[in-house]
């Protein structure tokens, strides 16, 4: 627990199973979920750094992260309902009505 | 002690993390990532950053993931049908990109960083007001605006569209 | 006239170039439909163009070059409109701007029922300014822009009646053979721009002659390219006859008086200037000289009286070649000048005569119009006796010196050639084979003149009439007769000014009846008249020589009687396979057509075939091939699902993280 790596490494972990979440999950809640856990690992990763330097500005970018996360959640999960609404479905395999020939 | 601590702070942490990865039931997954949070918060504690730390759990653990389970309670499905090579296929992608990343850091000489003990700048939390109102007041403020467009857009996406009144008789 | 209002010297010339311009976008844009506007704006501007030109002729003597406009710029190579107002020009200004202004009264009257008169009229006034622009010019670009210009008007103004098939075919043939002589010409500017430099007349004198060297035979034959194609010589002459399609006025005015004068008049510059090798000057003689006998012969095969008079402008067009060839660039232009009235006073008899017997245009149908059209039939007959050269008529002078020159350098070869040995004798024989031959051609086309010239008038204006439409022919508006009887006494005592030396009035400023600035050139200057005149005078041989030729003359007008007086072509009835000879005129149509239909046209089509097959199949369509198999191959990466988006956003951060970190 002295030492930056202690820190790094869950951080790390948990933002790669973000990533994995994102990349290879078809629920697009998961997805967002998955995001969500994206950015917790680089705000622990953030505030580990911040931590080590003894520099308060890390945690306060980790801070305003927090806060543009939460906000960004709120705007993507009315967009998931809406989506719902009109296709009756979160799979992200439904989201095609772009793409065709 | 303290290690222990550290010790299961990190595994609610990872585990929540392949809890959310691997559960059928969807609910289930938002139940793991909330222990995911409080290890993460946890975490927090550890490093000394109370504000953060307890910021996070209002935030996300709080907000967040309550959002988090009322949309999943909304939409349809309740489990996930997918056959298990799936889902084993997405542990084997952490378990790959987490290896080779964590082999990096525990190998590389800039980041072997001892961390202090007793008060850092941290833990103080009027340095953290004293940073936002001065050193980032444009980014608060910027932040705040996000905040607004994102209610109004919000209440945008997902208003119902408004029924047509009847048109009166100008003059 | 306006430098002592405007302050400069040649803002004159710039108004006498720019107002007939001004007049022929006015009748394009605005008086296509007017029944008097287009005609009225035409003739002002060449009224206007006339009193400017007798401004600046009558004005101050001497030269006057201005400074240069510069048009266009690449690099050190840069076009520059500039104003050359010397003693040549000042002769063909004159004789363009008169003899174009009375056609332009004339046209008032021709085409007076026609009904695209904004057209012609807008046609007629483009033509002037061209006309303008090459006689001004002072350096060889900007004449040959305004040469082409001048292809141009002439191309537009033929195809007039545009419903015909025949004018259309025409006029693409004019342009056509125009272009191709302009090939060779612009070909010969550059090479004389490479050598020289520059392209202006003043700046090559002066290098020719610190160094007449520079001179070159090879570019002084493509610089005659342009005069043959212009002035219709063999091998390019067979757009002429076609080109009467044209309305006459158009005939009078563009392939009689000025425009194929034009190339003689670039031939005197060039002359001038130095820039005619004798081998060139040689070339040039025999071909025109051939040309104007070949002319002579085939305009006996003419029933039409438009072609014969165009084989006449051949003809004479010949002798001014001749004339240039042998170096004596005033007689040339002398001879330009005189016929310049003679002929645009037949060519307007003739439109007279068409448009009174409803365009009828074949003379053996027309006949005892003497009767009907009495002032037309006097013009004819001052036009006639001056192209025959009847002593004392304009055209007597300048013919009888041509005939007189070529005598002249024939017996210069032999009487002061000194022979030292057998090669001198070899090249005395040659050389003098080629002066007889040339003669010879020269003496044949004179005495076919008075030929063809008595069976024309014979046939339209004596004997009895000979359809119902010359029965009902009668005289002309005014508007037409009138430039006839003014032509017609040019044709007359055009010349007298320039070989009586005491006719000045007007302050000394008129001469005759032509300016004296007008007629330094051809009179009075170190090629001119008054030189070989006295070069001549009291020579026996030459006197001896005029002499026989009048009394041939008599004696072919008396055959011309008997052989086309009686009301029928007597050699076409009695004769017909020599008539029919006569007729073919040389072969020449039918060789091209030949040319163009199974060699050109075979050649035109396989190149077409290989542009299909090689740029339109292999490189566009190519091109394009390349372009849908790309676009294919990047439309499969644009899959449906929404996580294949994030795994390729995935993987170009990663990619561009690793970049940046190595």
């Amino acid at each position: 627990m002295e030492n930056l790596n202690d820190f790094l490494i869950p951080s790390l972990l948990i933002f790669f199973a973000g990533l994995a979440g994102v990349v290879l999950k078809k629920n697009l809640l998961v997805v967002l979920m998955c995001l969500e856990l994206m950015l917790c690992g680089a705000m622990l990763a953030l505030v580990s750094f911040s931590a080590a330097y003894d520099d308060i500005d890390g945690a306060v970018f980790a801070f305003f992260a927090m806060a543009v996360a939460a906000g960004e959640v709120a705007v993507a999960l009315a967009v998931v309902v809406q989506f719902f609404k009109i296709r009756r479905s979160v799979c992200a395999d439904d989201v095609d009505t772009l793409s065709g020939e | 002690m303290e290690n222990i601590v550290y010790g299961i702070f990190c595994a609610m942490g990872v585990g929540g993390a392949l809890g959310l990865l691997l559960n059928r039931g969807y609910i289930n997954a938002v139940m793991s990532m909330l222990v995911s949070m409080l290890g993460m918060s946890g975490l927090l504690f550890l490093m000394k950053a109370f504000f953060l730390a307890f910021v996070m759990l209002v935030v996300y653990a709080g907000a967040v993931m309550v959002l988090f389970v009322f949309t999943v309670m909304l939409a349809g499905e309740s489990r996930d049908n997918s056959p298990l090579k799936n889902r084993a296929g997405v542990v084997l992608l952490w378990l790959l990109m987490g290896l080779s990343a964590s082999y990096f850091i525990l190998n590389c000489p800039d980041l072997q960083v001892a961390l202090e003990g007793g008060v850092s700048a941290l833990s103080v939390s009027k340095l953290y007001g004293l940073s936002l109102f001065t050193k980032f007041m444009l980014l608060f403020e910027i932040a705040g605006a996000v905040l607004l467009v994102a209610m109004v857009a919000i209440i945008a996406i997902a208003k119902e569209p408004s029924p047509e009144r009847p048109k009166r008789e100008m003059l | 006239m306006f430098s002592s209002i405007l302050g400069c010297e040649f803002s004159d010339m710039w108004a006498m170039l720019l107002a007939p311009l001004f007049a022929a976008a006015l009748s394009a844009f605005f008086l296509r439909r007017s029944k008097w506007g287009a005609a009225a704006v035409s003739v002002l501007s060449a009224t206007f163009a006339l009193i400017l030109a007798m401004g600046l002729l009558l004005g101050e003597s001497g030269d006057s070059a201005s400074k240069s406009v510069e048009i266009f710029k690449l690099g050190g190579f840069s076009i520059n409109f500039g104003f050359l107002f010397d003693e040549i020009s000042k002769n063909m200004v004159f004789v363009v701007c008169f003899v174009g202004w009375l056609i332009h009264i004339f046209s008032v009257g021709y085409m007076d029922k026609d009904d695209a008169k904004g057209r012609f009229f807008g046609g007629l006034s483009f033509f002037m300014f061209s006309m303008t622009g090459i006689m001004l010019a002072d350096n060889l670009f900007m004449m040959f822009i305004f040469w082409e210009f001048v292809g141009f008007s002439s191309y537009m103004l033929i195809a007039h009646y545009a419903d015909t098939e025949y004018s259309k075919m025409a006029s693409k043939k004019a342009f056509i053979a125009n272009r191709v002589g302009d090939f060779g010409f612009l070909i010969g500017i550059i090479w004389c721009y490479h050598v020289f430099g520059t392209t202006e007349f003043g700046a090559i004198a002066t290098a020719l002659k610190a160094n007449p060297s520079l001179a070159l035979t090879p570019m002084a034959l493509l610089l005659i390219c342009g005069f043959l194609g212009k002035s219709a010589q063999f091998p390019l002459q067979v757009w002429l006859t076609d080109a009467m399609a044209g309305p006459t006025p158009v005939s009078a005015l563009i392939h009689a008086a000025t425009m194929v004068a034009a190339g003689v008049f670039m031939t005197v510059r060039l002359g001038v200037v130095g820039l005619l090798t004798p081998v060139a000057s040689g070339f040039m003689v025999l071909i025109c000289s051939l040309m104007a006998m070949c002319a002579g012969f085939w305009a006996l095969g003419q029933r039409d009286i438009k072609k014969t008079l165009a084989y006449s402008t051949l003809a004479h067009l010949g002798l001014m070649g001749v004339a240039v060839g042998l170096g004596a660039y005033g007689i040339a232009m002398m001879h330009l000048t005189m016929h310049a009235f003679f002929k645009a006073a037949l060519f307007l008899v003739a439109g007279s005569v068409i448009y009174a017997c409803h365009h009828e245009q074949d003379m053996f149908k027309m006949g005892g119009l003497a009767r009907k059209m009495p002032i037309t039939a006097l013009a004819a007959f001052l036009a006639t006796c001056s192209i025959i050269s009847v002593p004392f008529f304009a055209g007597y002078y300048s013919k009888e010196m041509i005939l007189n020159i070529s005598l002249l350098s024939l017996v210069n070869e032999y009487v002061n050639a000194s022979v030292s040995d057998v090669s001198g004798l070899c090249r005395l024989g040659a050389l003098g084979a080629f002066k007889i031959a040339t003669f010879a051609f020269v003496l044949i086309a004179a005495l076919l003149t008075p030929l063809y010239m008595a069976r024309l008038f014979f046939a339209v204006f004596l004997g009895k009439p000979m359809s119902e439409k010359a029965v009902k022919a009668r005289e002309n508006s005014l508007f037409m007769t009138i430039p006839l009887v003014v032509l017609g006494v040019f044709s007359l005592a055009g010349a007298w000014g320039a070989v009586f030396g005491g006719l000045k009035w007007l302050g000394g400023k008129m001469s005759g009846l032509m300016p004296l600035s007008a007629e330094n050139f051809m009179a009075f200057s170190q090629t001119g008249w008054e030189h070989f005149h006295k070069m001549i005078e009291g020579d026996v041989l030459f006197d001896w020589a005029g002499a026989m030729l009048l009394v041939c003359t008599l004696i072919l007008i008396l055959i011309a009687y008997f052989l086309y007086g009686r009301g029928e072509d007597k050699i076409e009835s009695d004769h017909p396979i020599m008539y029919h000879i006569l007729e073919k005129h040389g072969w020449f149509d039918d060789v091209y057509n030949y040319y163009v239909l199974k060699v050109q046209q075979r050649f035109a089509v396989l190149i077409n075939a290989l542009d299909m097959l090689l740029i339109q199949g292999f490189a566009v369509k190519g091109l394009a091939l390349i372009s849908r198999l790309l676009g294919l191959v990047i439309k499969s990466w644009h899959v449906k699902w929404v996580s294949s988006y994030v795994v390729w956003m995935v993987l170009g951060l990663l990619a561009a993280f690793i970049i940046l970190a190595v």
